[in-house]
C-alpha cells in the first residue's frame, strides 16, 4: 500500500511547487509555512487537483478520504443525526467523541469552528481508510483537544496517512517528516 | 474595453436597451459580440446554462402572451450579465465609484461592491469544495442535498462578510477614505460607449414609434 508522486510540477500565479515521493503505509507528516503549497499538494495527492507535469500513483489503495482544512465545506446536511450518518458512522458515538452534548437536530452550521472540526474528525477517525490526506487537521482546535485527536491518530496503525500542518507542539508519532520549502518537498532526515 | 466606466455605462444603457423591446435586446446581442473581448469565456457555464433553461421555460408557457420577446430580452439582459461579470477586475467598482459619487458615499459603496464580488467570485470554489466533500463521503451530489448544501455555501458566505466587517471595524474603519482611482481609456471605450448611446436612443426610438 503506498502512495508516490512522480514528477509533480504545479504552477499558478507565479507559485510553483515539486514533488517527487513516495509515502509507504504509516505517517506522514507535511510541514510548511502558510502558502506554501501543502493544501495545493493536498489536493494532488487526493485527486482533486491536476498537476502541470507528472503522476501520482496509488498502489493497493482502495478507500481514501480528504480531509479539508474548512470542517464546512463537508457538511451535507442541515441536522447533526442525519450528517453523521451520511459517514456511515453512529451518531451517539461520533457526539460523545467530539464532546458535543447537543439535540441530534441541530443544524450543524451553528456549531463553532473548533466544534465542527471536532465533529468532522471524529466522524473521520471512526472509519478506516486506506488513505488519510489530512489538511491542517489540528487548526481551530484547542491544546486539549489537539492532544485528545493527537491520541487517537496514533492508535491507528493500517493505511497511509499523510497530516499537512504548520503545527509543530502537538504531532502525532510519524513515520516520515516532510518539508515543503520554496516550492520543493523534501524529506527531514 | 478598458475603462471601467465607459464599461459600468454601457452595461447600464445596455440593460435599459434590452429591457424597453427585443429590437433592442438584438442589438444590445450585436454590440456584445462587437465590444466584449471574452466572447467565448463564459465564468460559470452552468449556472448561465441553468439561466437561460430557466428563461426558455418560462418563454414556452406564456408563448403568445410575449414569450418571445420576453426570451429575447431575457437572454440579451443574461449576456450583458454574464458580459460585465466576466470583463469587471478586482479594484474597479471601488475605482468608479469613487470617482463618481466621490471619497464618502462612493468609497463605501464600492467597499461594499468588491466585498460582494470578491465573495461572489469564491462562490464556485466553496461548490467545487463541497462536491468533493460529497465524493469523499461515496456519495453523488443529489437534488436532495442541493438544498443543504447550497444553504452551508450561503451561510460561509455571510460569515466572511461579517468577518471582513469587524476586521475593518477592529482596524478603525468608520465611514468613507481616500482612495486614487487610475484608468485606461483607449479608442474601444469611446466607440463602444458611443453605440451603447446609440442602440438606447434606438430603443427610446421603437418606444415612440410604438406609443
Amino acid at each position: 500500500m503506498k502512495i508516490e508522486c512522480s514528477e509533480i510540477r504545479f504552477s499558478r500565479d507565479g507559485f510553483n511547487l515539486r514533488a517527487d515521493a513516495e509515502f509507504c503505509e504509516g505517517l506522514h507528516v507535511i510541514t510548511g509555512r502558510i502558502g506554501s503549497g501543502k493544501s495545493t499538494l493536498a489536493s494532488i495527492l487526493a485527486g482533486t487537483e491536476k498537476p502541470d507535469t507528472g503522476i501520482v500513483i496509488k498502489e493497493g489503495i482502495s478507500s481514501e478520504i480528504l480531509s479539508m482544512q474548512f470542517p464546512e465545506y463537508h457538511l451535507t446536511h442541515m441536522n447533526l443525526d442525519p450528517e453523521i450518518r451520511s459517514w456511515g458512522v453512529d451518531a451517539e458515538t461520533v457526539l460523545g467523541i467530539a464532546g458535543l452534548i447537543c439535540p441530534e437536530e441541530k443544524d450543524p452550521m451553528t456549531l463553532s469552528r473548533g466544534e465542527l472540526k471536532r465533529l468532522h474528525l471524529a466522524c473521520l477517525l471512526q472509519k478506516k481508510y486506506d488513505l488519510m490526506i489530512l489538511d491542517e487537521p489540528f487548526s481551530s482546535l484547542d491544546c486539549i483537544w489537539k492532544r485528545k485527536f493527537k491520541d487517537m491518530m496514533n492508535e491507528i496503525d493500517e493505511g497511509v496517512r499523510i497530516i499537512f500542518t504548520h503545527e509543530k507542539r502537538v504531532l502525532p508519532e510519524y513515520t516520515n517528516l516532510w518539508t515543503i520549502s520554496d516550492g520543493l518537498l523534501l524529506r527531514v532526515e | 474595453m478598458k475603462d471601467p466606466r465607459t464599461r459600468m455605462a454601457s452595461m447600464i444603457l445596455l440593460s435599459c436597451a434590452s429591457f424597453a423591446g427585443p429590437k433592442a435586446a438584438i442589438a444590445s446581442m450585436a454590440w456584445i459580440i462587437v465590444f466584449s473581448e471574452r466572447r467565448l469565456k463564459i465564468p460559470s457555464p452552468w449556472a448561465f446554462l441553468g439561466l437561460f433553461i430557466m428563461v426558455s421555460i418560462i418563454s414556452i408557457i406564456s408563448l403568445g402572451i410575449g414569450g418571445i420577446s420576453y426570451f429575447i430580452r431575457m437572454t440579451s439582459l443574461i449576456l450583458i450579465a454574464v458580459w460585465a461579470y466576466s470583463e469587471i477586475r478586482p479594484g474597479e467598482i471601488l475605482d468608479t465609484l469613487v470617482w463618481f459619487p466621490g471619497g464618502k458615499t462612493g468609497f463605501e459603496l464600492g467597499l461594499i461592491a468588491e466585498t460582494a464580488m470578491s465573495e461572489i467570485r469564491r462562490i464556485p470554489r466553496d461548490f467545487r469544495m463541497t462536491r468533493t466533500a460529497i465524493s469523499f463521503k461515496g456519495k453523488k451530489l443529489s437534488l436532495k442535498e442541493y438544498i443543504p448544501v447550497l444553504g452551508n455555501i450561503l451561510i460561509i458566505t455571510l460569515r466572511r462578510a461579517d468577518e471582513q466587517g469587524k476586521m475593518l471595524a477592529v482596524r478603525g474603519y468608520i465611514h468613507g477614505g481616500t482612495h486614487a482611482s487610475k484608468f485606461d481609456t483607449d479608442k474601444k471605450d469611446i466607440i463602444g460607449l458611443f453605440f451603447a448611446f446609440a442602440t438606447i436612443l434606438f430603443a427610446l426610438a421603437n418606444l415612440v414609434t410604438y406609443l
